[in-house]
């Protein structure tokens, strides 16, 4: 390497300035929203100390606090979370592999999609939380319902989506393979793929969350363990801390798994 | 006479779609010889991009026949460069070109010394580990037409691949394209609706009628013969005459 390659590249004055300004205005959007949070914190401790709401019903954030610590030591929290977790992982895995083979198989077989694809919308079209106790029925109550119910949720829509996204494909790119030689399964490895990638990406992004919500109506219904078990344990025997703790978690196991996702989708488009 | 390398006899092709039937090519005869650069123009719809795909076997005709000749009938005797570079925007430039003879199982050391050295005669080596979207419009097309030719093609048919270009970038193109073309000792095929570039780039120039479409007139353009590069073939004084020939005759049809 020489001396040249390590110095840093000459930017100018003005170039200084922009980048400064658009650090400084995501600092200070940050900071805002930070603000907020803490603003709101403080607000629903006060309202709940100062009785203008009923912490009972409301709990609070120091309530929150003691409810957490207590849960952690004599509920093992860490295990409904884990449970809670695994199952969601377990179903958005499922959800993805199912649905991208599924879709191969319906690019491939082009007859077979267009025999298949009323069944697709009226699937992909069914409130999937009346398919539970059926589930149930079937199955029985355990991890494997809860996954199945997981996946459910998702599955259609998803199995669509990757479809439309085959087919949608420049034909004039498929075309090209043919013309070099190359036949059905190298359009798919060479073309449908690759380019599928940034819509198999944000379908994960969607189905994540999905899994999320799948999961906790199957705990709902067939589970004893988990953070949909705690949910509507906790709402039966109103213990509205557990509750409104458990949904928190929740809201942060669902950005976590985003975030994940999205820097996921950073490297691949790196 | 040069050897005969495709012969399109008595061809004739409709499209077939719930609403009708759309004949588009009817009783269509001509013959593409070694070393030739014909282009084929014509109105807008008449049928252009129909016939390049009934030469290379991806529509089969309905009447009539398409015949390669000599080396020609062998597996890849033809290359075929698309209205856009279609450079795959997931590999670099490298595995762009080598998609032919990955496919193909024979991206060999030699097949590998051939594609570096198209490259590098061709200005793209300090380019090969680059995204498409690095390059410029022309240096795609550059890429685009070393991946056609990896194959060692016989003949190569380029369906208006300059269309997706701005006005300068299409000169440049039409330029490095037909010089690449005549140092590789190619004969080719061009579809376009542009005058100028068929004059400048040809031999021959098939000139075809409306739908249903059949050649109208055929014309010898002599100044690929005196060796002069595109660009030089445009400031030729009887280049006004053929464009002006060529325009009335299309706007005839």
């Amino acid at each position: 390497m020489t001396k040249k390659d390590n110095n840093p590249p000459q930017i100018s004055e003005k170039q200084r300035q922009y980048i400064e300004t658009q650090t400084k205005r995501k600092r200070i959007i940050q900071m805002v929203r930070l603000l907020l949070l803490i603003s709101f914190l403080i607000a629903w401790e006060m309202a709940s100390r100062f009785e203008l709401i009923d912490s009972f019903f409301f709990s609070s954030p120091t309530k929150l606090a003691e409810c957490f610590s207590y849960m952690m030591t004599e509920h093992a929290l860490f295990t409904h979370i884990g449970i809670s977790l695994l199952e969601t992982l377990l179903s958005f895995l499922f959800i993805m592999l199912i649905s991208v083979v599924t879709a191969s198989l319906l690019w491939r077989y082009e007859y077979a999609a267009k025999v298949l694809e009323p069944v697709l919308v009226i699937l992909n079209s069914l409130p999937k939380s009346a398919l539970a106790p059926l589930i149930i029925v079937w199955l029985g109550t355990g991890m494997k319902t809860i996954i199945i119910a997981g996946i459910s949720v998702a599955l259609f829509g998803c199995i669509i989506n990757l479809y439309t996204c085959f087919r949608n494909t420049d034909p004039d790119k498929q075309k090209l393979i043919y013309i070099l030689g190359g036949k059905k399964h190298h359009v798919f490895t060479k073309v449908i793929l690759p380019s599928g990638i940034p819509t198999i990406i944000s379908n994960m992004k969607v189905n994540i969350g999905l899994a999320l919500v799948g999961v906790m109506i199957g705990e709902f219904l067939a589970a004893k363990q988990g953070l949909g078990y705690l949910i509507i344990y906790a709402s039966q025997v109103f213990k509205l801390d557990w509750l409104i703790l458990c949904i928190l978690i929740l809201c942060i196991i669902a950005i976590a798994l985003y975030e994940i996702l999205h820097i996921i989708e950073r490297k691949i488009c790196e | 006479m040069s050897e005969l390398l495709l012969e399109c006899k008595d061809l004739s092709f409709s499209y077939h779609t719930p609403e009708g039937e759309i004949p588009v090519i009817r009783n269509m005869n001509f013959e593409i010889y070694k070393g030739e650069f014909v282009s084929i123009v014509g109105p807008s719809g008449c049928g252009k991009s129909t016939l390049l795909n009934l030469m290379t076997n991806m529509l089969t005709a309905e009447e009539g026949s398409v015949r390669m000749h000599g080396d020609s009938e062998q597996k890849n005797a033809f290359g075929y460069m698309l209205q856009q570079d279609h450079l795959f925007e997931w590999y670099d430039i490298w595995k762009n070109i080598c998609i032919g003879p990955q496919i193909n199982h024979c991206l060999t050391d030699e097949c590998q010394e051939y594609l570096l050295d198209l490259l590098n005669r061709y200005g793209l080596t300090a380019f090969i580990h680059k995204k498409p979207s690095e390059l410029s419009g022309g240096m795609r097309q550059r890429a685009a037409i070393i991946r056609t030719l990896a194959m060692k093609p016989e003949l190569l048919f380029l369906d208006e691949p300059f269309s997706s270009l701005d006005y300068q970038n299409r000169l440049n193109a039409a330029d490095d394209i037909g010089k690449i073309i005549r140092n590789e000792g190619k004969t080719a095929v061009l579809v376009t609706h542009d005058i100028g570039e068929a004059i400048s780039l040809s031999s021959r120039i098939l000139v075809l009628s409306k739908r249903p479409t059949t050649i109208k007139k055929e014309y010898n353009i002599p100044f690929r013969k005196l060796g002069l590069s595109p660009l030089e073939i445009r400031n030729e004084k009887e280049f006004g005459t053929y464009f002006n020939a060529i325009w009335k005759e299309l706007n005839e049809t």
